[in-house]
């Protein structure tokens, strides 16, 4: 088959482009750890009907537990997603504090997307969504569901504080 | 009108371009993401 | 001699055009709620009862009914017209069409009644009437027949014409059916085995994980079978609108090879922030995206170095001054070679959409209807309005109304896509605003994001008003007396050169055979894992 040489060549520059790319995408996924949510995950699977059930899971802890310190500077957060809110809906850490984030829904697919960080989380029911994030900056950000979930939808969003 | 094979220089001018505007724009939401932090 | 078919050709893209009207009216409404000014009370009066009801229409009737319905329509007409032979089964097409109607009407009467308040995705456990799941899978059984019907006549014709090679625009309106074709398994095994029963109480729960992904299975490939037939029209038929010749057609054809083989191992890219599926089957995934990017690349290549045959021919000099050559009074054209530069910031914004991790940053914001908004809003909508504007005058065998009034038509388009797609890929990227939510009534949204906000409006707007043209000029164009004064032609391009082009560029086999590994490959083990792991534990929501 003919192929004109210079198309040959943007062919080729087209691919090692794509390479390239590439490249620098698993560099700041696996090296610098900007990575996507995965299964399988450690705690494994929920279920969406009784997630919320005092007892059986952290979800279903008051309120108050639901943030954890399990180190210094470590801190795991168990936020359950509903229509419309999050819950805990306002989350206080220091400044330089490790959060990890295990986030699932009691009815329909969310959204979790807290801004200023790359954290951005499908919340599916039965699934546990985590990811980790360290908070150098004090300030409040907000964690937004950016998946239709009914009327309600626009309203649902948690605020994070970041204390000095 | 037969037409003589031409070499499209005109194209490969408008590719250069199109491929420097996906670098710069693909790059400037690499640099974004950069920015936000690592989530692992 | 093609009478059937292109009367059928002219109600499948009648009926497409009256959909995109009535989606299209939404979108103004959209872009004035974000801003702040609120209709949607006002139209409760009208029946509508939420901006999502009506964001639901917007979509099921511009990304599915338009779509489908131009594009069947269009193959109606140009598959007959390429081989140059009527439709081998007439009255299978037809029936096609009949069902679609009425998988489209069962679609519609739940979205218009507030009982399917689900977008277009329907992503579960949120639960619509099960008549609108019925619906959409008659819809798309309707459009399979219509495939079989193209699929017979190309058999006919092979066996009519043996060894030669399938004229182009044929060739690639089936390869598009059979994509196609494939891609629906996903959606019609998830509606099928999986949400139907589940709506109807036969069984008690879904897993909604294994749903999404079954309809991303066939989420991405549809995307081709929107913009295969715009590639058709801008390899096959555009070089002779600008008196060029398309520079490979080997090429051509390999790259609608590729889609076949690349559109659907590649459905993933859409669920990367997804948390039951394994990393391991997002980077495969990721890969297969990356290879799919290189056809449209191909695509670049081939139909710029064709238009720039043309610019030359017409005394264009320079290295880029043959633009100006161009037919820029041609409202075909000039459409489509807008839609052409739209598609590039959507192929871009694309790319940045597959690169695994880089959906961390972009993922359910705004920045993703920015991108489809170029893509299925411009290097599609608008290439089938730059088609329109020589295939409705064919069919109604009357002159296009107002040649001006289409050249603004497509000028208005591209400024207001512009405009708004800037906009929001902007509030997007920036600000992480998200989509499909009602922002102007959002307790979290800044004041910051107001400038960009009125940016998209102002888009919109103008992308309202450019639809009105479009409108104007159809309806001017069917309904006036005047008659075409000579017959007007289906453009064919001729190639640039007349090599032979390879045997296996004109064989089925090696490339359905891998298609099939390829789709076995990157969806198998995870479709798998999913199956193995699946819970039918979500009861269905109706939270609207």
């Amino acid at each position: 088959m003919h192929i004109d040489r210079r198309e040959r060549n943007f062919i080729i520059a087209s691919i090692v482009l794509m390479f390239v790319f590439a490249v620098f995408i698993l560099v700041s996924s696996f090296v610098m750890k900007i990575q996507v949510p995965q299964a399988p995950v450690p705690l494994g699977r929920v279920n969406p009907n009784t997630v919320a059930t005092p007892g059986v899971s952290p979800w279903g802890d008051p309120v108050e537990e639901r943030l954890r310190q399990v180190g210094p500077n470590q801190y795991e957060v168990y936020i359950l997603g509903q229509a419309w809110s999050y819950q805990p809906a306002q989350i206080t850490i220091p400044k330089g504090a490790t959060v990890t984030f295990y986030v699932t829904s009691k009815d329909v697919i969310h959204g979790f997307d807290l801004q200023g960080t790359n954290i951005n989380m499908m919340i599916i029911p039965g699934q546990i969504s985590t990811l980790t994030a360290t908070f150098d900056t004090p300030g409040e950000y907000k964690f937004i569901c950016n998946e239709y979930c009914g009327i309600g939808h626009q309203t649902m969003f948690g605020t994070l504080v970041v204390e000095p | 009108m037969k037409d003589k094979y031409k070499v499209p220089e005109g194209t490969i001018a408008l590719l250069v371009i199109f491929i420097l505007l996906i670098i710069i724009l693909w790059g400037n939401v690499f640099l974004t993401l950069l920015s936000r932090g690592a989530t692992g | 001699m093609f009478k059937t078919s292109n009367k059928l050709a002219a109600w499948n893209i009648g009926l497409g055009m009256a959909a995109l009207f009535i989606g299209g009216l939404f979108g103004p409404l959209q872009k004035l709620e974000h801003a702040g000014i609120n209709l949607y009370t006002s139209l409760q009066n009208l029946g509508i009862a939420s901006y999502y009801q009506g964001l639901t229409l917007h979509a099921v009737l511009n990304a599915i009914v338009w779509t489908t319905f131009f594009i069947i329509g269009f193959f109606t007409f140009v598959i007959p017209h390429s081989l140059k032979r009527e439709l081998t089964n007439p009255k299978l097409n037809i029936a096609a069409f009949y069902i679609m109607v009425v998988g489209l009407v069962m679609t519609a009467v739940p979205i218009l009644l507030n009982l399917a308040t689900v977008l277009f995705t329907f992503y579960t456990p949120l639960m619509a009437s099960p008549f609108f799941y019925i619906g959409l899978t008659i819809f798309v059984v309707g459009s399979w027949v219509a495939g079989w019907g193209f699929f017979a006549t190309y058999i006919t014709w092979r066996k009519e014409h043996p060894g030669q090679p399938v004229p182009f625009l044929a060739f690639g309106a089936v390869i598009t059916m059979a994509l196609w074709q494939i891609a629906t398994l996903g959606v019609a095994v998830e509606l099928l085995v999986f949400v139907i029963p589940w709506s109807l109480g036969w069984i008690e729960g879904t897993d909604p994980q294994m749903n999404r992904t079954l309809l991303w299975f066939f989420g991405h490939p549809l995307v081709y079978f929107w913009l295969l037939p715009a590639y058709l029209s801008w390899y096959g038929m555009v070089p002779k609108q600008v008196g060029g010749k398309l520079f490979s057609e080997p090429m051509a054809r390999l790259v609608f090879w590729l889609f076949l083989v690349l559109s659907v191992p590649v459905g993933i890219h859409h669920q990367f922030l997804d948390p039951g599926i394994p990393q391991r089957w997002k980077l495969l995934q990721f890969g297969f995206t990356f290879a799919l990017f290189v056809p449209s690349l191909l695509t670049a290549f081939n139909v710029i170095a064709s238009l720039e045959i043309g610019g030359r021919n017409r005394g264009g000099t320079g290295l880029l001054g043959w633009i100006r050559a161009l037919p820029w009074d041609d409202p075909s054209f000039t459409a489509q070679n807008l839609a052409m530069i739209l598609f590039a910031f959507g192929g871009i914004s694309g790319l940045a959409n597959a690169s695994y991790n880089m959906n961390l940053a972009l993922h359910n914001t705004t920045w993703i209807p920015g991108h489809f908004h170029l893509t299925v809003g411009s290097a599609v909508t608008l290439t089938f309005f730059g088609i329109a504007y020589w295939l409705v005058p064919k069919l109604a065998n009357k002159p296009l109304w107002n040649r001006k009034l289409a050249l603004a038509q497509a000028w208005t388009w591209f400024i207001g896509m512009i405009l708004m797609s800037n906009g929001l890929h902007a509030l997007g990227l920036i600000f992480q605003a998200p989509r499909r939510s009602m922002l102007g009534a959002a307790p979290y949204a800044s004041g910051e994001w107001q400038p960009l906000l009125i940016e998209s409006l102002v888009g919109g707007l103008i992308l309202g008003v450019s639809g009105l043209l479009f409108y104007a000029n159809m309806i001017g164009t069917v309904t006036q007396k005047k008659q075409a004064p000579a017959p007007i032609e289906m453009p064919v391009a001729e190639p640039y050169r007349n090599d032979p082009s390879p045997a296996w560029l004109h064989t089925w086999r090696p490339w359905l055979i891998t298609a099939a590994v390829l789709i076995l490959v990157s969806y198998g083990p995870v479709l798998t894992y999913l199956f193995a792991n699946m819970e039918l534990t979500s009861p269905g929501f109706k939270l609207w």
